[in-house]
C-alpha cells in the first residue's frame, strides 16, 4: 500500500509548525516564565532551545525521513532500522504512546478554548469583576465545582463533543486533504489574530492600564536577565521541560510528519524553519500577550499569584478580566480563545497521527480504520480528564507524557540515533538533500552535550524530586484512587503498544524470506 | 523598567529568531530545489519536474537518459 505524503513544502512547513505551535506557547509558556522569575527563565530557556531543541529538531526529521522511506512512519520500527536488537523497538513504543496520551487530555483543554471563544462573543462572562470570582466561572465550567454560572458539566461537554468531532473530521481525511489542509487555514489566521492581539497589547493607553502598572512591565520581567539563579537546577529543568513541550519533540509526532516526505528532501532548513517559527510565536507573539497584559493590570505580585494558581489561570482567569477592561473586549476575546483553539487543534491532530501511523503501517489498517480506532480511544479515554479534573488527573497525565516522558523519550532518541546509529551516518543522513550544510559545532553538540543534558536532567529530577511524587507525597488521600487510575492508563498504554509491536514484528518476519 | 542589559538581551533574542526565520523562510519559498526532486517516485510535489512520459527520471548525473523501451 502507498504511503501519503506532502502536497507541499509550504503545506509541510505550516503542518509542522502547527504541530509544534500550541497551546504550550500561549498558556505554558507565560505562566512557566512567570513562576520561574521571568529573566532568570529566559537564560537557561535560550540555552535549551540551542543545545536540546535544535539539534533534536534536526535529528527527528532526519530520523523520521528514514523510517518512511522504508515504510515506517514511527519510532518502533525506525529504533529498530537503527539497531536491530530486540529491544529497541520497545524503546520505541514512548514514541507512539506518548503523543496519544497527550492527546485525551489536550483535547479536553482544547474544547475550552472552543468555549471561552463562543463566551467572549456573547459576553457569557462580562461583570465578572476579579480573579478570583474569574476562577469560579472557570471551575464551575469544568465542573469541578458547583457554581450558580453553569449547571453542572453538560455545556463543557458539548464542547467537547464539538472539538472531538472536528477532529475526528480532519484525521479521517488523511495528511494531503485533511492535516495540511487545516494547517494552510488555521496557521495564517493563528498568527493574524496573535499580531493584532500583540499589537493591542502594545498600544494599551494610559486611559486603559491605572498608572502605577505600565505594560512595559511585563517586558521588564521577562527580559531584564537573572544571573543570580542560574545556579537553581529546578528552572533549568522547568526550561527545557518547556523546549521539548513547544517544539512538540521528543515524543514521535515530529518522526511521523516528516516520514511523509521523500528520501532527498531536505531536513536541515525545514526543520530549523519550524523551530524558529515556533520561537517566534512564542516567544516575540506569546511573550508578547499574557504577561504584559496581566502585570498592566493586575501589577508584579498578583501576576505572580495568579500564575502560582495553575497553567490556566493567565489565559482564562486573568486575560478574560482585561478584555471586559478595553474597547472592543468581546472582539479581542474572541481573537485570543480564537487563536488558543486554532494551536490546539493544529497539535491534536499532529498527536494523533503517530497511532494512526503505526496502525496504517505496521498492521496494514486502512487510514480510515485506523483514524476511527484512535479517534475513538481518545473519546472514551479523555473522560478520565472531565470527571477527574478536580481529583488532579490532569496534571499527574501531563506530568508523566507531557514532562518526565518526553525527558526519557530524549535520551533514548539522542542515544540511539547519535551514539547507537552513529555519529557520522546520523550526520550523513542529515544531509542527506540539505539545501545547507549543518554548522559544524553542532556536531559535538549532538553527540555530547544533547545526550548528556538530557541524562543530567532526568538525573536531577530523580535526586530531587523522584521518590516524592512515586509517594504521592502532596497528593489528598481523596484524590489518590484517580492518581492511580491515571497511571494505570499511563503504563496500560505502554503495555498496549508494546504488545502491538510484537504482533507487527512477527508480521514483519513473516514477511521475510 | 527595562535596564540595558534587558534591552540588549531582548534585542538579541528577537534579532536571532526573527532574522534566521526570514533566511529560512526566504530558502522555502524562493530555492525549490530542497523538495520533491530527486524522488519523482514519490508522486508530483512542489518544485518537481515531472519527467516526460516515457523516459525514466534517470540518476541525478545530468546526462541525457535514452527513452526506455
Amino acid at each position: 500500500m502507498a504511503r501519503e505524503a506532502w502536497k507541499s513544502r509550504l503545506g509541510l512547513i505550516l503542518a509542522m509548525a502547527g504541530n509544534a505551535v500550541g497551546l504550550g506557547n500561549f498558556l505554558r509558556f507565560p505562566v512557566q516564565a512567570t513562576q520561574n522569575g521571568g529573566g532568570a527563565f529566559m537564560i537557561p530557556y535560550a540555552i535549551a532551545f540551542l543545545l536540546l531543541g535544535i539539534p533534536l529538531m534536526w535529528a527527528e526529521w532526519a530520523m523520521g525521513r528514514m523510517g518512511g522511506t522504508r515504510g515506517h512512519g514511527t519510532t518502533p520500527f525506525m529504533f529498530h532500522m537503527m539497531w536491530k536488537g530486540a529491544p529497541s523497538k520497545y524503546l520505541g513504543v514512548l514514541g507512539v504512546m506518548l503523543p496519544l496520551g497527550i492527546t485525551v487530555y489536550y483535547v479536553c483543554i482544547e474544547s475550552w478554548t472552543l468555549a471561552f471563544a463562543w463566551f467572549s462573543g456573547i459576553q457569557r462572562y462580562f461583570g465578572i469583576a476579579d480573579a478570583e470570582q474569574m476562577s469560579e466561572f472557570l471551575h464551575g465550567f469544568q465542573g469541578v465545582e458547583a457554581t450558580a454560572h453553569f449547571d453542572g458539566i453538560s455545556t463543557a461537554y458539548v464542547f467537547f463533543l464539538v472539538t472531538m468531532a472536528i477532529n475526528a473530521y480532519i484525521v479521517t481525511r488523511g495528511i494531503a486533504a485533511g492535516i495540511e489542509m487545516l494547517a494552510k487555514v488555521a496557521m495564517p489566521t493563528l498568527f493574524v489574530f496573535a499580531v493584532v492581539i500583540a499589537v493591542r497589547v502594545a498600544t494599551l493607553g494610559l486611559t486603559e492600564v491605572p498608572p502605577p502598572y505600565p505594560v512595559q512591565g511585563g517586558f521588564a520581567f521577562i527580559w531584564n536577565p537573572d544571573f543570580g539563579q542560574l545556579g537553581n537546577s529546578k528552572i533549568w529543568l522547568a526550561a527545557a521541560g518547556q523546549i521539548f513541550f513547544t517544539l512538540s519533540i521528543a515524543c514521535g509526532a515530529i518522526q511521523t510528519y516528516a516520514s511523509y516526505l521523500g528520501k532527498r528532501d531536505d531536513v536541515v532548513v525545514t526543520g530549523l524553519t519550524t523551530s524558529v517559527t515556533n520561537e517566534l510565536t512564542e516567544v516575540i507573539l506569546g511573550g508578547s500577550i499574557a504577561i504584559p497584559v496581566a502585570f498592566a493590570f493586575f501589577g508584579a505580585a498578583a501576576t505572580r499569584e495568579i500564575a502560582q494558581g495553575g497553567a490556566f489561570n493567565l489565559g482564562f482567569a486573568a486575560m478574560p478580566l482585561v478584555f471586559q477592561k478595553i474597547p472592543m473586549g468581546a472582539f479581542f476575546g474572541t481573537l485570543w480563545f480564537g487563536l488558543l483553539f486554532f494551536a490546539g487543534i493544529t497539535s491534536s491532530v499532529a498527536l494523533m497521527q503517530p497511532a494512526i501511523a503505526f496502525l496504517q503501517d505496521e498492521l496494514g489498517f486502512s487510514r480510515k480504520k485506523a483514524a476511527t480506532i484512535v479517534v475513538l480511544f481518545v473519546f472514551v479515554a479523555a473522560h478520565m480528564f472531565i470527571f477527574g479534573l478536580g481529583h488532579g488527573t490532569l496534571d499527574e497525565m501531563d506530568f508523566w507524557c507531557g514532562t518526565f516522558g518526553l525527558a526519557v523519550f530524549a535520551l533514548f532518541e539522542s542515544v540511539m540515533f547519535f551514539w547507537v546509529f552513529g555519529m557520522n551516518r546520523a550526520w550523513a543522513e542529515m544531509h542527506q538533500g540539505a539545501q545547507r550544510k549543518l554548522p559544524r559545532p553542532y556536531y559535538w553538540i549532538m553527540l555530547l552535550v544533547t545526550p548528556l543534558y538530557c541524562f543530567t536532567l532526568l538525573a536531577a529530577w530523580g535526586v530531587q524530586q523522584g521518590f516524592d511524587v512515586l509517594i504521592m507525597k502532596d497528593v489528598a488521600p481523596g484524590d489518590r484512587p484517580w492518581i492511580w487510575a491515571t497511571r494505570a492508563l499511563f503504563l496500560g498504554m505502554i503495555a498496549a503498544f508494546a504488545l502491538l509491536v510484537r504482533h507487527a514484528s512477527k508480521k514483519w518476519d513473516e514477511v521475510k524470506p | 523598567m527595562m535596564t540595558a542589559a534587558g534591552w540588549i538581551f531582548m534585542a538579541l533574542f528577537w534579532g536571532f529568531i526573527l532574522i534566521v526565520t526570514v533566511w529560512c523562510f526566504w530558502i522555502v519559498l524562493f530555492e525549490k530545489q530542497g523538495f520533491g526532486d530527486a524522488n519523482p517516485q514519490d508522486g508530483h510535489k512542489e518544485g518537481t519536474k515531472m519527467p516526460p512520459p516515457g523516459r525514466d527520471p534517470g540518476p541525478s548525473t545530468g546526462l541525457p537518459v535514452p527513452p526506455t523501451p
